[in-house]
């Protein structure tokens, strides 16, 4: 009986904690993108110079050499977006909480375009000669409109998503310390502001999101992500004035 | 011995050939007079220009002081001495702060999106 328990015990205690879980996923997903990077970089500088020389010699030798280092430039390519997208389906996970529905319906476009790209890599593996390579990356431009759109709404909806568990965190700790002695109700007006604050910040917060929201037209990619960008920063400084207003506080009322 | 006749060329009333001496009337080019559209631009341009000879004496261009430019402000973060906080509320803030400063995500890689083009 005891052995059984302690096989149990030791069983549940080999059990990995989803977090820590999750954070090896990010950390593998993100070391894959770093490498593929390097390879990318590698790999492109070799495509220019073949490029180049095809350009220059235009010889049937220079033009293999050309269609196979374009091809090896797209399948790299093509691995380095998998595996950003991967990362960023996982990293935006931390704070789903927040947001869930939203965050979702994001990690849901960033799954297609990772199963998009995991088609398009036996597609560039049958490519055999340039008018094929410029037909499939004539397809892929228009594709990446999409994986753009993808990227940076998750990019945004992330941050939205952490600086609303600061705002949570923040109301939890004015809460705290306005009920906590009696030497702080002096305090109170201190705090009058802080809802106002918190409004002002979510306001920030819920503009940056509604920028990703709005549908791309046409074949370029009308990026979103600077203005909303701005947003969020001027909701992040807000939040850090209310921190350091509640550390100053505390210091004046309980010291 | 003949004697041979020269035209100076350059004085027009010494002409050798002929009999008399000919005498060039400057021809009097009579102006038309002014119409009224032309006697009516006349006055506009005078008008134009008796402003603009007024405007250099009202408006006398004073040296303006120079443009400094001002500094835009940035938002200060006062800063608590973490020891200065009391123990029970350290790890929230503390918390608060990671979140705050937390490393930013990683951007989306530049590729060449021309690639095989």
């Amino acid at each position: 009986m005891v052995y059984i328990f302690l096989l149990f015990l030791s069983l549940f205690l080999s059990l990995p904690n989803p977090s820590f879980a999750q954070a090896d996923l990010i950390s593998q997903y993100q070391n894959d993108y770093q490498f593929e990077l390097d390879q990318y970089q590698k790999l492109y500088q070799d495509y220019l110079e073949k490029k180049q020389v095809n350009q220059k010699y235009n010889t049937i030798n220079t033009e293999k050499e050309l269609i196979q280092s374009t091809k090896s430039s797209l399948s790299s390519r093509n691995q380095l977006l998998l595996n950003y997208l991967r990362y960023l389906r996982v990293k935006i996970d931390s704070f789903k909480i927040m947001e869930p529905q939203s965050t979702q319906t994001i990690q849901n476009q960033l799954s297609q375009q990772e199963t998009w790209l995991e088609s398009q890599k036996l597609a560039i593996n049958q490519l055999s000669d340039l008018p094929q390579i410029q037909t499939w990356a004539k397809n892929f431009k228009t594709q990446y409109v999409q994986i753009q759109k993808s990227m940076y709404s998750a990019l945004i909806q992330h941050d939205v998503n952490l600086q609303l568990q600061i705002i949570e965190y923040l109301k939890d700790l004015t809460d705290v310390i306005k009920n906590d002695s009696i030497a702080l109700q002096e305090s109170n007006q201190w705090f009058i502001s802080f809802p106002q604050q918190f409004e002002i910040s979510q306001n920030y917060l819920q503009t940056a999101g509604t920028y990703y929201q709005k549908n791309q037209t046409g074949n370029r990619f009308q990026n979103f992500y600077p203005e909303s960008k701005k947003e969020l920063e001027r909701s992040r400084t807000i939040l850090k004035n209310l921190n350091s207003d509640l550390k100053s506080i505390i210091t004046k009322f309980l010291n | 011995m003949a004697e041979i006749i020269y035209q100076n060329p350059d004085d027009l009333q010494n002409n050798p050939i002929s009999s008399s001496d000919t005498k060039i009337n400057p021809k009097k080019i009579k102006l038309p007079p002014p119409t009224p559209k032309i006697f009516a631009l006349i006055i506009l341009f005078a008008i134009i220009f008796i402003l603009f000879i007024i405007s250099l004496f009202i408006n006398q261009k004073v040296p303006s002081a120079p443009i400094i430019p001002t500094p835009t402000s940035i938002p200060v973060v006062k800063v608590t001495p973490q020891a200065q906080i009391p123990t029970q509320y350290q790890a929230q803030f503390d918390q608060i702060d990671e979140l705050l400063n937390q490393q930013e995500i990683l951007t989306p890689p530049q590729v060449d999106q021309d690639l095989g083009l």
